[in-house]
């Protein structure tokens, strides 16, 4: 549909991931997935600024938990309560199976909770989800 | 003197009174002067004729049993003084058999003498006196003394070894307050109590009692029993009862019960150090599975981008292929201890949960997930436990699987779960015709990682068993199992208390 339109508009995503080789492994994924555009963050709060700053708002949030000053938790707490965040698509990326985490993030209603490494395959499949394929 | 029988039978005819003897049934005799006249029930007696016992000096010689001293001579005494009272003596009879004979004297120049057999009176008596000898020896013994207390008239008599025991003598006031004023002050107005109490029930007394003996002021331990006597209207009127000194059981005792509650606390202790490290050890295991989850990730994504990269060199494809295969491996392990040290760090839930139905969703889940498999699974109904339904469920979940897999090579593959009621225990087991196991190693099935079968012949993470088995044991169960190479394998738990 949206190729009948034209030009696909380039999906836009935040990655807040604080270990360099997670970094490369999650950006290696998203760029093989065919999205270009992604800006890095490296703690919760870079997060929160950026998503209320200039910048264009992201298309898809990916949200390692464990990040500095203010950790994923807090981010994904914040970023619900906010009303022009409210609705983002996030997804969590972790290399821990904590159930306790699980359900924090499920009732913060996100997309899905992905266990590292990310992969193109996956990526693909979450763009199907959020309609952005 | 006419009432003097001795002067009495003097006015009589000797031949009369001859006659008299020889007619009275009692057995009886005449000595005049030396020589002896027997009448038939007194030869009867002696078993002797009046041939062959025809002198007073025979009659003493072969009837009666020596004594200490003269018998002739006792008997001129008692001659003299008129037969005062009868006399008891042994004799021997012409069978040779002993008997005790009384014997009743009167008269002067004749004596007559009436022969009473007191045998049996004598042994009845003897009897009497050995068991009453017996009794105060064993109430000795065992420091047992007896009483019998007069409820109307207030008044308690005590045998010599109960005022020993209560360090009283004779001269104590034996009545219900004084009674009460041995036992020890704290126990005094609970003893006050407790008789009230059986005297209205007409109770047995059965008590352990602490008293302050009087002669020394010493603490002692007695245990008493007594039983009520009651009149025709069955209201008691006495009490007879026994008394023993117990103090030296009851320091045992105190002693036992000291030593045993020091074991207690001795295990408590123990058991709480053994649980906190096994705790500390939980948790080590889970903090470093969680941290090396992290690095283990890192490799798995460079190896998977390698093998892409090098899509174009066999080698180093594979070799990246095999990196990646090691990293899935290394996190599966790192995975199952996370799980296991989770099982022992979380908080049970119990509550009902019901297995049947758990056991049965399991089973049907695996054959729709194995259409081409045809197990016959038999689920008794109705089975309930108290239990964490999380953990049962995961339980099941790996017994059953289990099941399910080594029975892959029986066509004719049964499952059965089921529940035995031993003894009042309740014992589940979950049972299979699959492959079976070796029973030597059976100690081994529950280490985490121990495999019974080859590596490639039945797929699995190796700590199916070890799962069960902690989670068993989170619920104070035990779990065993029963199998034969070739046979199949039955699985049975218990889950404590609480079910």
């Amino acid at each position: 549909m949206a190729e009948s339109r034209g030009r696909k508009a380039p999906v836009r995503v935040l990655l807040a991931e604080d270990n360099a080789d997670d970094e490369f492994l999650a950006i290696w994924a998203l760029k093989h997935a065919g999205i270009e555009a992604i800006a890095v963050v490296r703690d919760g709060s870079e997060v929160l600024d950026r998503l209320s700053g200039p910048e264009p708002f992201p298309d898809l949030l990916v949200l390692d938990l464990c990040l500095p000053k203010i950790d994923g938790r807090e981010v994904l707490r914040r970023v619900r309560e906010d009303s022009r965040t409210r609705k983002l698509p996030i997804v969590i990326l972790t290399s821990s199976e904590d159930s306790g985490d699980k359900e924090i993030c499920r009732r913060h209603g996100i997309i899905d909770f992905i266990s590292k490494p990310l992969t193109a395959d996956m990526v693909k499949e979450l763009l199907s989800r959020i309609g952005r394929s | 003197m006419k009432g003097d029988p001795n002067t009495y039978y003097s006015h009589l005819s000797k031949e009369l009174l001859l006659a008299l003897v020889a007619k009275l049934p009692t057995a009886a005799f005449v000595i005049d002067d030396e020589r002896i006249y027997c009448n038939h029930a007194a030869e009867k007696l002696t078993g002797y004729s009046n041939n062959e016992v025809a002198t007073f000096t025979e009659w003493l010689q072969k009837i009666m049993e020596p004594v200490h001293g003269s018998l002739r001579e006792l008997y001129e005494q008692d001659k003299a003084a008129g037969f005062p009272s009868p006399r008891d003596f042994l004799i021997t009879c012409r069978d040779g058999s002993h008997r005790t004979v009384e014997f009743t004297a009167a008269g002067r120049d004749q004596v007559y003498c009436v022969m009473h057999d007191v045998t049996e009176r004598t042994r009845a008596q003897q009897k009497l006196k050995d068991s009453e000898a017996l009794l105060r020896e064993a109430q000795r013994v065992g420091n047992m003394g007896v009483f019998d207390y007069d409820i109307a008239a207030d008044c308690w008599t005590s045998s010599r070894e109960m005022d020993t025991i209560f360090g009283i003598d004779a001269s104590y006031p034996k009545t219900f307050s004084s009674w009460l004023d041995i036992i020890h002050p704290e126990s005094r107005d609970e003893m006050a109590e407790y008789f009230k109490v059986i005297l209205a029930a007409v109770r047995w007394f059965d008590m352990e009692y602490r008293i302050i003996r009087p002669c020394d002021g010493l603490e002692r331990w007695v245990y008493g029993t007594g039983e009520f006597i009651c009149d025709a209207a069955g209201s008691p009127i006495r009490m007879i009862g026994t008394i023993q000194d117990v103090t030296d059981r009851k320091a045992a005792e105190a002693e036992t019960t000291a030593l045993n509650q020091h074991l207690e606390e001795l295990v408590a202790e123990r058991t709480a150090s053994l649980e906190k490290s096994n705790a500390e050890l939980a948790g080590f295991s889970y903090a470093i599975s969680h941290e090396l989850r992290a690095p283990i990730t890192r490799i798995q994504g460079f190896s998977a981008i390698l093998g892409e990269v090098c899509k174009g060199s066999d080698e180093t494809a594979f070799m990246a292929s095999r990196i990646e295969h090691a990293s899935r491996e290394l996190q599966a392990v790192v995975d199952s201890i996370l799980m296991l040290s989770r099982l022992s760090l979380m908080e049970l839930s119990l509550q009902t949960v019901d297995l049947s139905g758990m056991a049965a969703r399991k089973l049907e889940k695996l054959l729709a997930e194995n259409p081409e498999r045809t197990v016959e699974a038999v689920v008794m109904p109705g089975i309930e436990a108290v239990a964490d339904p999380g953990l049962m469920n995961l339980c099941l979940d790996n017994l059953l699987g289990n099941a399910f897999k080594y029975t892959s090579q029986n066509p004719a593959a049964r499952i059965e779960f089921g529940l035995l009621d031993t003894a009042g225990k309740k014992v589940y087991f979950v049972r299979d015709n699959g492959a079976g196991f070796d029973m030597t190693y059976a100690e081994k099935l529950y280490a985490p990682f121990q495999r019974l079968h080859q590596h490639g012949e039945f797929p699995g993470s190796g700590i199916g068993l070890a799962t069960v088995k902690r989670i068993i044991n989170r619920h104070g169960g035990e779990v065993w199992a029963e199998a034969w190479v070739g046979q199949g394998a039955t699985f049975y738990f218990t889950l404590g208390g609480g079910s």
